[in-house]
């Protein structure tokens, strides 16, 4: 009997797909020519370009502070609320999950357009801080989920027996429980964070005047300004954080094994 | 005497089962004291009890003398070693043994010093440095012990630690378990549902059923005088016999009568009226097979048999041997059989009338002949 | 007694549950509930909510300018969502077959797409497609065209990109669940005379109808609230709802008007939310009724 190859094939095809434009991208960051339909040589006028727009850099540590605060405002919420999960099975439990889960598959403009009106509503002014609830809205059942799965893996008679040794409430939590969780944690606050610094929908509509993110930033530089090599640089090194982040991630969420 | 550590009336359900039921015990300091029963008895509520994971829904917990049924489990003299060990996958071996003296407080050179002691007593300290998930079985089961021990307990809890490990390891650590008793010599709580560890192990033995315990002592006379039914099917193996007492002699025991079998003379003395239902038990090695004889086959607690099956056990051979309605298993020597027999051969079977045991069936209701039988006559439990 | 056991533990639930319950609350639920309101208020010149009432914005959706717009939004989004489970099927079955080792690399290769950020993937697509790019070039040097077609600002553009960006989406789904899929069904159909293809539709497909169920869900609920790809790579006649919102949030500042299109996307999606979620959990009890009647 023997196995079709089509489906082998399709696979290819999609990955070729994938990666063919991303490559090309990345290609053309180090692409003299400015439209990048022909190969004019290598340079890094790009990169340098990109290194001495001030515009770009205050956009970058504005999105970087964003994601720091928003994911770790989601890494405690979140944890809690794994917690509260797992412990439980009670009716306001299933109302959690219900409440957690329906952000998970909530289009970003309904997420952006309902915060945007609420915020006119209640006469809040948009900026930095109508931001940061937004971010911290959509990173939380993300940050619940992942910490929740390793919770499920979590055996807890060591609670018991770190009790049972001496230790109080406080002290398990602290020398037993977090320090086991914390590579779910962390994962989950990893995952938080790429999504706080990528999110362009959401930001888009609760942004406020004088608070510009990296991807407000690369929006209007695509919509206005016609210069795309720059954004292919910005893109690359983009790309190469997302994979470091990616990986690391994908290390602390694999089971722990002895070293 | 009053105890060490004593539960009084201790009652704690869930939901509508009873774990744990008005039990009342008395543990002495430094005894090794066994909670053995089936599967679902109520032997690791208990024990979760005594270490204050769970709170009685009624009745107190005594330790020596204060109560501490309400403690929290941080603050009692007590310390578990857990069935699947519960060791921090995240600390080394010596962090894990020096994890209470830390959360005590205790000064570094002092921790040191006692994890290092520690180390000697389970014969650990080239693993020191290991994590949990680098050890064998048997090496955990040892840090689990070490690491409840460097607390200096006042009572060591340990539910079902050799569960986990195979026959060999088993009865190596049993040996090991022994020996660390003697070296540190505080009081062991030791849960089980294997009758040979709690038999080696224990200074006293209570085997529980249902959340209530059964029958408390010393494990030779546990064997050798279940007070129930329960005990004697679940403390080794048992052969019961349903009769009816149908003489008493108060100076050597009591006759029974015994339907398809004949007259079983028991050298127990019991305070039963004439014609009282009663269970006759019979362990298996208490059972002699000798060549049929014409002269001997009219006496009291022999009876013709045939041989049914032979199943070598090794040093012992097993018989099962059935006369009329009912049958019985045997374990004897291969050297006590009679010469020649197999598989249908005709036997002679003698029971060892100071080994037959008597108890009431049915609360011992008295009744008018053979009217407490019923269809089963006879019930083994291998 | 018990009650007494009790009364921490649900203090203590009501500690853990409140901060995410509390802020999900204030900050998904409500402002949800603030659209369907809005939705019947006026504008006021300055770009805020005035405080009188109207069915106007409703009846706007209705308006010419509207609906054709609402109507391009499903197509798309129906396209979209076929496209990505019919190349997302083959794919998920070769990945489930594949040997562990390659499993685990090519769900890494799927997901770093998913992972690289949404404008910069739409923004590699438009380089591609402009006027002078390499597709353009390469179309030329077929000589397939006298002149050069447009490639970007239309549909086909925006339901390239539309399948390129949700393919991840639909993959992992159908992957997920053709992993748990047990083949010697697939080996059993063709012993009985079935051919790849039949087994394939009528075992395997079946086999992972939830998965399917759930790929299909994500993408489209996720397609018809799109935004950014139609406003990059779309032109006037590609618009869709999203955009909508979109410019009359941010650009000509009608909340209300905004409102009532979101109101009318929120109130879709809602449906088909609690539709899946029905139909999932009927599916399940049928499960659990079937595995029942096994053990009896
Ligand atoms: N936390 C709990 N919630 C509900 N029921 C419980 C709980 N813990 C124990 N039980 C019930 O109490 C009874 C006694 O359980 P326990 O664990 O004490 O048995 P055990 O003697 O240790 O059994 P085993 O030999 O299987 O370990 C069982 O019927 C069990 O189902
Ligand atoms: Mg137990």
């Amino acid at each position: 009997m023997k196995r079709s190859r089509f489906p082998v094939l399709v696979t290819a095809a999609v990955l070729l797909f994938f990666y063919a434009p991303i490559v090309v991208l990345v290609i053309n960051s180090f692409n003299a020519s400015r439209f990048g339909g022909s190969w004019e040589g290598f340079t890094l006028k790009w990169y340098e370009k990109l290194w001495n727009n001030d515009d770009i850099w205050s956009a970058l540590w504005t999105s970087l502070g964003l994601a720091t605060l928003a994911s770790l405002t989601a890494m405690v919420l979140g944890t809690l609320a794994a917690f509260a999960l797992h412990r439980f099975q009670s009716r306001l439990q299933k109302i959690h999950l219900g409440t957690l889960t329906v952000p998970l598959v909530m289009p970003d403009i309904l997420m952006g357009i309902s915060l945007l009106l609420f915020f006119v509503a209640l006469g809040v002014p948009t900026g930095f801080t109508t931001i940061w609830i937004a971010h911290v809205t959509f990173c939380l059942s993300y940050v619940t989920m992942v910490v929740l799965g390793r919770l499920q893996d979590f055996d807890f008679t060591l609670v018991d027996a770190a009790r049972d040794l001496g230790a109080g409430r406080w002290q398990t939590l602290r020398r037993v429980v977090l320090p086991l969780l914390a590579p779910g944690i962390i994962a989950g606050g990893l995952l938080a964070f790429t999504l706080s610094i990528d999110d362009f929908v959401i930001t888009f509509f609760v942004q406020g005047p004088g608070t510009t993110t990296l991807t407000l930033r690369v929006y209007s530089m695509m919509k206005v300004s016609q210069n795309m090599p720059v954004i292919n640089a910005l893109a690359t090194i983009l790309l190469a954080l997302t994979f470091a982040v990616v990986t690391l991630s994908f290390k602390l969420t694999r089971k722990q094994t002895a070293p | 005497m009053p105890g060490f550590l004593s539960f009084e009336n201790v009652t704690k359900s869930f939901g509508a089962v009873r774990a744990v039921d008005d039990v009342s015990l008395d543990i002495a300091r430094g005894e090794v004291f066994s909670l053995l029963g089936p599967s679902g008895c109520g032997k690791t509520t208990l024990l979760r009890l005594a270490a204050g994971f769970e709170m009685p829904d009624s009745g107190r917990i005594l330790l020596d003398g204060h109560d501490i049924t309400h403690l929290p489990p941080e603050t009692r003299p007590v310390n578990t070693v857990f069935q699947n060990y519960a060791l921090f996958p995240h600390l080394s071996v010596a962090d894990n043994i020096a994890f209470g003296l830390r959360v005590a407080g205790r000064n570094k050179k002092d921790i040191a010093r006692e994890v290092d002691a520690m180390l000697d007593l389970v014969r650990l300290r080239s693993e020191a440095q290991r994590k949990p998930a680098q050890l064998s079985g048997g090496q955990k089961q040892r840090v689990a012990i070490a690491r409840a021990l460097v607390n200096k307990p006042q009572v060591l809890l340990l539910d079902e630690p050799l569960a986990a490990l195979d026959l060999k390891l088993r009865q190596h650590m049993l040996a090991e378990l022994r020996a660390i008793h003697e070296a540190a010599g505080i009081t062991f709580i030791y849960v089980t549902h294997d009758q040979t560890e709690a038999m080696g192990l224990s200074d006293r033995i209570a085997v529980m059923n249902a959340g209530h315990i059964e029958q408390l002592g010393p494990p030779a006379e546990i064997y050798d005088r279940p007070r129930s039914h329960f005990v004697a099917g679940f403390i080794g193996d048992a052969n019961f016999l349903q009769g009816t007492i149908s003489a008493i002699s108060s100076r050597s025991g009591c006759e029974i009568d015994v339907p398809d079998f004949g007259k079983v003379f028991s050298a127990e003395q019991m305070n039963l009226p004439v014609g009282t239902c009663v269970e006759a038990i019979i362990r298996p090695e208490a059972i002699q097979l000798l060549q049929p004889s014409p002269d001997v086959s009219t006496s009291t607690n022999t009876c013709d048999a045939v041989i049914d099956d032979i199943i070598p056990l090794g040093t012992l051979t097993r018989c099962i041997v059935r006369m009329n309605g009912i049958s019985l298993t045997a374990e004897l020597p291969r050297k006590m059989l009679p010469a020649g027999v197999a598989k249908g051969s005709r036997v002679l079977v003698r029971l060892d009338s100071a080994s037959v045991l008597i108890m009431p069936r049915n609360d011992g209701t008295p009744a008018a002949g053979n009217h407490c039988l019923d269809d089963d006559k006879s019930v083994v439990i291998p | 007694m018990s009650a007494a056991k009790n009364i921490p533990s649900r203090r203590a639930e009501w500690l853990l549950t409140l901060p995410s319950l509390g802020w999900l609350a204030v900050f998904f639920v409500a402002p949800a509930l603030i659209v369907f309101l809005l939705a019947f208020k006026t504008a006021d010149a300055t770009g805020g909510v005035s405080a009188g009432w109207t069915l106007d914005n409703l009846r706007a959706l209705a308006d010419p300018q509207y609906r054709p717009i609402l109507w391009r939004t499903f197509w798309i989004s129906g396209t979209t969502t076929l496209i990505c489970l019919v190349i997302a099927l083959p794919v998920s079955f070769a990945m489930a077959r594949a040997a562990p080792r390659w499993r685990n690399f090519l769900l890494l290769l799927i997901i770093i797409p998913f992972w690289t950020n949404f404008l910069i993937r739409v923004f590699a697509w438009k380089t591609l497609l402009q006027s002078d790019g390499l597709v353009s070039q390469l179309l030329d040097a077929t000589r397939l065209f006298d002149e050069s077609p447009t490639l970007l600002y239309n549909s086909g553009a925006v339901l390239l990109i539309m399948v390129y960006t949700q393919l991840p989406f639909a993959i992992l789904p159908l992957y997920a669940a053709a992993e748990r899929f047990d083949f010697t069904l697939m080996d059993a159909a063709r012993d009985l005379g079935a051919s790849g293809f039949r087994a394939f539709r009528s075992v395997f497909i079946p086999g992972i109808s939830r998965g399917l169920g759930a790929a299909a869900l994500i993408v489209f609920v996720a397609t018809i609230g799109m935004y950014v790809v139609p406003d990059i790579v779309g032109g006037t006649d590609s618009e869709m709802i999203g955009n909508k919102i979109a410019q009359r949030a941010q650009g000509d500042r009608n909340l209300p008007l905004a409102s009532a299109l979101a109101a009318a996307l929120l109130f879709c999606v809602l449906l088909l939310l609690i539709l899946c979620s029905s139909a999932f959990r009927r599916s399940e009890k049928l499960d659990n009724a079937l595995k029942g009647e096994l053990q009896a």
